[in-house]
């Protein structure tokens, strides 16, 4: 009996050991190849929705509404880097939600980098369940400078209420989803975000967010953070509006990087612009002379502003509006 | 006593035996699924890369059909031709290293098709008499994407634009390319 016992407990004890250690390692393996593969679908879903916001940007149209629309529940990092380079950058990194193991991994995947995309969304991410709703307005000022890429979910749907005619009227032509004009509170989903245009109602204690027009721009205020962004109308008087949507649908700390952004390629833009006019001059457009100093100086005031209230800078709109009328003067048109 | 150290003896063999075969078994059951996994692996990184160029390609290609609504590259001097190319624009960027990196391409040409002209790079010196603007070219093996497109310059002789047809050839940033 001692004998018989004391093969199988020695046999058995190495077989459980090395048994033990084998299944360690499947374990493990498997364990750290389910994360590999989500931090694989995350960084394969950021780059997808950057690819994917390419042909919602417009050429001539005033706006396009669009939807991304996602197999499993999904969060968006929209991350604005404003002090890199150039242009800043837009980084977007995604999570997709699962159903193994924990139902978000804590850190997104991999990001992908953009230098010419500009995205509004509230912060730190922005997660739906099924289906991300896109408007996409181009931004004039004098010229055009971006798109904005403004982003929301069906988990957070938008209400505005008592909104002015021109915004009432967009929204019905575009009829994007997760998005109503309504005349009064009432009117508004139970869920989702109220925002409150000058109105009777535009201190009633249910609305998020509250917006204050001023000439040519106004205020966006965030009431549960107390923050505000202020904004520019567009020179184009026929959209005009791009910025307070962008100042609506954004936090003001991704609100702010993505204005100095805007502003750094606006100062780009200007100084191209000012070369191209220095070539045309030579090539016989004789009047492209006197706006070189007017590109010259938007660009230096361009350059100097970091954030949303720098925008209502007197100096920088009269520059704007002198260098939109010149051009208007022009025979071979700059812009 | 001399019996007992002997059944000891040769029991102590016949488990050392068995200790080994199952130490081999397990060994080989080791070496089985490393190699499956390394197998796996291989394939499924070649995946992952095959899955990366498609989506650079697919960034390339919708660039490409997106260049002329940006504004450093769109004809915006006239509502003539709103989706037009604007080639003056180009001609100046050529020049500029600021913009090498902001469309995330390895490659970027415009060429001119129609009205032909000489097959050469165009310069400031011999613009507009020319066929191709390269605007980035950082070299390297590069898959091609091509759209027709409408451009427009100044003409100084007839102190009007004129609009001619093009082409834009665009490449994805390659791997390992992120400089800048």
């Amino acid at each position: 009996m001692n004998k018989r016992g004391y093969e199988f407990s020695f046999a058995w004890l190495f077989a459980i050991i090395i048994g033990a250690v084998v299944i360690f390692l499947a374990v493990y393996a498997a364990t750290s190849f389910v994360g590999t593969s989500r931090f694989q679908i995350d960084t394969e879903t950021a780059k997808e929705i950057g690819v994917l916001l390419n042909p919602i940007e417009t050429n001539i149209e005033q706006a396009k509404v669009s939807r991304i629309t996602v197999p499993d529940a999904t969060r968006i990092f929209a991350e604005c880097d404003a002090e890199s380079g150039n242009f800043g950058i837009q980084q977007i990194s995604a999570s997709v939600k699962s159903g193994i193991n924990q139902p978000w991994l804590p850190d997104p995947g991999a990001t992908s980098s953009f230098r010419n995309k500009y995205i509004f969304s509230s912060s730190p991410y922005i997660e739906a369940d099924k289906n991300f709703y896109i408007l996409s307005k181009p931004f004039s000022y004098p010229f055009k400078i971006a798109d904005f890429i403004i982003i929301w979910s069906d988990k957070q749907p938008y209400c505005f209420v008592n909104s002015p005619s021109e915004i009432e009227k967009e929204i019905e032509q575009l009829s994007p989803e997760g998005l109503i004009s309504v005349p009064s509170i009432s009117g508004c989903p139970a869920i989702g975000k109220i925002v409150c245009f000058p109105g009777p109602e535009s201190s009633n204690p249910s609305c998020d967010i509250v917006i204050t027009p001023a000439q040519g721009g106004g205020r966006v205020t965030h009431l549960e953070t107390r923050e505000e962004n202020s904004y520019i109308e567009s020179i184009d008087s026929n959209d005009k509006n791009a910025m307070l949507y962008a100042a609506i649908f954004s936090s003001p700390e991704q609100y702010n990087c993505q204005i100095h952004r805007l502003m750094k390629r606006l100062s780009e833009e200007a100084n191209l612009l000012r070369e191209k006019s220095q070539f045309l001059q030579q090539r016989g457009c004789g009047g492209a002379g006197p706006i070189q100093a007017d590109l010259l100086r938007t660009s230096q005031l361009a350059s100097a502003i970091s954030n949303s209230r720098e925008l209502s800078n007197v100096a920088f709109i009269n520059q704007i509006k002198e260098l939109y009328d010149k051009n208007d003067r022009l025979n071979c048109d700059l812009f | 006593m001399t019996k007992m150290t002997d059944l000891t003896a040769i029991y102590s063999k016949k488990a050392q035996m068995k200790i080994q075969q199952m130490a081999f078994v397990l060994l080989a059951i080791m070496i089985f699924f490393a190699m499956v996994g390394l197998i796996y692996f291989t394939i499924s990184i070649a995946n992952v890369q095959a899955s990366a160029e498609e989506l650079r390609d697919n960034e390339a290609r919708e660039t490409v059909k997106k260049l002329s609504g940006s504004p450093e590259l769109g004809f915006t001097s006239t509502t003539d031709c709103s989706s037009c190319i604007d080639l003056d624009k180009a001609l100046i960027l050529k020049d500029s290293t600021r913009y090498q990196n902001f469309w995330n391409l390895d490659f970027l040409m415009i060429e001119k098709i129609s009205p032909e002209s000489s097959s050469v790079e165009c310069t400031k010196t011999n613009y507009p008499d020319c066929s191709q603007i390269t605007l980035i070219n950082k070299g390297g093996s590069l898959s091609t994407k091509t759209a027709i497109v409408a451009i427009a310059h100044w003409d100084g002789n007839r102190q009007s634009f004129v609009y001619e047809l093009g082409k834009i050839h665009a490449s994805a940033k390659i791997l390992g390319n992120q400089s800048g």
